[in-house]
């Protein structure tokens, strides 16, 4: 105490001596701020830094995201892939439904068709002509027929006078020109089973990965199916029940254009269903699906009309809100990259499209390009 | 004196070998990496072409004023001359394609028949129609895909109006700098040769009217022509562009540097496409680098057609691609889709920029009094 003492009266100016001190630890101080202010600065610009960085965020942007009962994040629009990744691959092949999950989809969507041996699998047409190689097999060349299948007449090669095996033997393509034609010729349609086998395999650890079968044409399907005594219905839940998908927060979207197949679905399974419609519901039909229904799968220009003759935007309509209020889901079809797709409002570019409808607070997106919508979503 | 004065050196950090002077320590006050002329160099410069071309019918004041509006750093433009040696925003010199003149009767007997890059094109000519004249004109949308709505609804902008809506962004607080072309002066000059002057002469003449006069002016002058680069080199100290569409040799780089600010390649020289799929990038860029220029390449659409298959249709992929090969700016279409990914590529930190200047003033304020007490 008393050497402490002679220090700071050392001088003879008890006031100077405290100055001194102060002015010595403030230099220190300065001095210290300044090395571990440089530090920082010299850290920030090592990987090991950034690295540490990022696996913040990632922490930040899983585990403490809040989630729907489903497990999907609900701080953003889902990212649905329609038929998979279907703007880079050809649709509804085990291919496109794998890199819509590497692109970062929340949900893998497929289209149901039934085989003749009550098999399902995904495929957006009942007929195989556009999407397939088959009539360079002539093996098959005598399986053409003529169905009518929503008031259309269609001759062509139909899923369900096929048996799985022969289906196998195909090979899909991208039907559509304006899309990369280099995946051709090299993957086979794929099985309900095995599209969901993709959903699984991706749904580890904090990731879910869901699937959206939907029931497509199931008035045509049905009436070959009744010599079976089953139904499209049936087989489905059959097989979403074998796979595990039973109960109201199982991550499994059952969806359908048809609302006499989804009430059907209603008195026999838990899982959530979704209406699909392109023209806009009365406020009465939407209070009617509100009683069965988890949502409402709608054309997007229902939530932001578009005049067909300019490709200009008309108006935000209040769909969403409505259904909101209604507690209703809202997920919208189809988003896509090509500008033939975007009003001229869009500027030629989906992420002004993803901007807009993400404002209006859509629920979910079916896009043919989960990548962008990924990419968009991280932007933000 | 300012220049003095800002770059005084107040103190000498040895642990970071930086010298931080009065001028930096105030740019760390303000937006930090602003060059002298008011551009962003933290970031590629966002180079609308030809104005929001994508939305608007292009070298319109409607083009360049939406531009403005959707974030663009530079609005670019193509000169052609007129009959009275006034300048006009056209890319090219002829009229039928961009406009409605073929819908002027009184203008019929002005169809004429010149050779231009070698080829051989009956139209009516901008050199053959005053500037008054021309502004009878209404601008229609050239490409077939994109939106025809705004046809006949915009006149034909001069340079001067040009101008104009980059200085009236600028008085705003917000640089804008502007990006005229020498485009086709061999054939401009042979009709100026009996008026005693240049199509170079005359540009540089209006930017000194306008104030672009230093060689940090936001104003960037680019040609094909190498001659015209070589002419306005020895006039004027605004930054030069040679624009390429061809492989450059490792002499022609040299020789260039001295007299240009930078190159703007067509993209297919940084990253070349085969059979509408990306192939390997060149050494261009670096090469270009390492001689001292920016590079600035062309040209950007969001149109699939315009986009390799490797990008899936997303002009997004396009950009990101070239902009992590290190382009220092790109001439684009579509200005809008460009600033919304340089917005998320280069996020400003709302929060970390006040902790960021709180911190510069405590690293300022140790520095000093470590100084004064040491």
């Amino acid at each position: 105490m008393i050497q402490e003492k002679s220090i700071l009266y050392r001088n003879g100016n008890r006031c100077r001596s405290w100055l001194d001190l102060i002015f010595q630890a403030c230099t220190t101080i300065s001095l210290l701020y300044l090395v571990i202010k440089v530090s920082i600065l010299a850290m920030q610009a090592n990987t090991v830094f950034d690295a540490y960085n990022s696996m913040i965020k990632v922490e930040n942007s899983s585990s403490s995201v809040k989630k729907t009962f489903h497990g999907f994040p609900s701080n953003r629009p889902l990212i649905i892939a329609h038929r998979g990744s279907s703007g880079m691959r050809p649709e509804h092949t085990v291919a496109a439904y794998q890199l819509a999950v590497d692109q970062g989809a929340d949900i893998i969507e497929c289209d149901l068709a039934v085989t003749k041996d009550l098999k399902l699998v995904c495929s957006h047409d009942a007929y195989l002509n556009d999407t397939t190689d088959i009539h360079h097999h002539s093996v098959f060349k005598n399986r053409v027929t003529t169905y009518t299948i929503g008031g259309k007449t269609i001759t062509d090669y139909f899923i369900n006078d096929f048996t799985l095996a022969e289906l196998k033997t195909l090979k899909r393509v991208q039907n559509r020109p304006y899309r990369d034609q280099s995946y051709n010729g090299l993957f086979q349609i794929a099985t309900f089973d095995e599209y969901v086998a993709v959903a699984k395999f991706a749904t580890t650890g904090d990731r879910v990965v869901g699937i959206y079968p939907e029931t497509k044409n199931p008035v045509f399907f049905n009436q070959f199916l009744a010599i079976n005594n089953t139904t499209m219905e049936d087989l489905l839940l059959a097989s979403l029940y074998k796979h595990g998908y039973t109960s109201a927060d199982s991550p499994c979207f059952v969806q359908s254009f048809d609302e006499q197949s989804l009430l059907y679905m209603a008195n026999h399974t838990k899982l959530p269903l979704i209406y699909l419609t392109s023209t806009r519901p009365s406020s009465e039909h939407l209070n009617q699906l509100s009683t069965f229904c988890y949502g409402v799968g709608v054309s997007k220009n229902i939530i932001v009309q578009v005049d067909p003759t300019t490709n200009e935007i008309v108006t935000n309509t209040n769909f969403l809100k409505t259904a909101h209020a209604k507690n209703l889901k809202v997920h919208a079809f189809t988003f896509r990259n090509e500008h033939q797709f975007l009003a001229w409002d869009y500027g030629c570019d989906s992420y002004r499209e993803y901007a807009r409808f993400t404002e209006l607070e859509l629920d979910g997106f079916f896009t043919d390009y989960p990548w962008s919508l990924a990419n968009f979503q991280q932007g933000d | 004196m300012r220049y003095a004065l800002a770059n005084t050196p107040i103190v000498v950090c040895l642990l970071c070998h930086k010298v931080y002077t009065v001028g930096s320590f105030f740019r760390m006050f303000r937006c930090v990496g602003l060059r002298c002329d008011g551009l962003p160099t933290n970031r590629p410069l966002n180079i609308a072409h030809r104005g929001s071309s994508g939305m608007r019918p292009e070298h319109t004041v409607a083009a360049y004023q939406l531009a403005v509006d959707q974030g663009a750093d530079i609005i670019e433009c193509d000169l052609a001359v007129t009959k009275d040696l006034k300048f006009i925003c056209t890319h090219d010199s002829w009229l039928n394609a961009t406009t409605d003149v073929s819908s002027h009767k009184e203008f019929d007997d002005r169809v004429n028949t010149y050779r231009i890059d070698g080829i051989l094109r009956r139209d009516y000519f901008t050199i053959d129609f005053t500037l008054e004249e021309l502004k009878t004109l209404k601008t229609i949308q050239s490409r077939s895909y994109r939106d025809q709505s705004y046809n006949g609804m915009y006149p034909m902008a001069s340079f001067d109006e040009y101008v104009a809506v980059a200085k009236n962004a600028t008085a705003n607080g917000r640089t804008v700098g502007i990006y005229p072309e020498t485009k086709n002066p061999p054939f401009f000059n042979q009709h100026l040769l009996d008026k005693n002057t240049t199509m170079e002469d005359l540009l540089l003449t209006s930017l000194e009217k306008h104030g672009y006069v230093t060689p940090t002016s936001p104003c960037f002058i680019q040609s094909f022509e190498p001659n015209s680069l070589r002419y306005l080199a020895n006039k004027t100290g605004l930054p030069l562009i040679f624009l390429v569409n061809v492989p450059i040799t490792d002499a022609k780089l040299t020789e260039f540097a001295q007299f240009c600010y930078g190159l703007g390649p067509s993209k297919s020289l940084i990253l070349p496409t085969v059979n509408d799929r990306l192939g390997q990038s060149t050494d261009f860029i670096s090469r270009a680098h390492a001689n001292g220029f920016k590079i600035h390449p062309y040209t950007f659409r969001n149109e699939d057609q315009f986009l390799a298959t490797d990008y899936a249709s997303d002009p997004y992929e396009e950009y990101n691609t070239f902009v992590e090969l290190g382009v220092d700016g790109l001439f684009t279409d579509f200005p809008k889709s460009f600033s919304n990914f340089l917005d998320c590529k280069y996020p400003v930190d709302k929060t970390g920029g006040a902790s960021t200047t709180l911190g510069n003033v405590g690293l300022i304020l140790a520095a000093l009094l470590a100084m004064i007490l040491m």
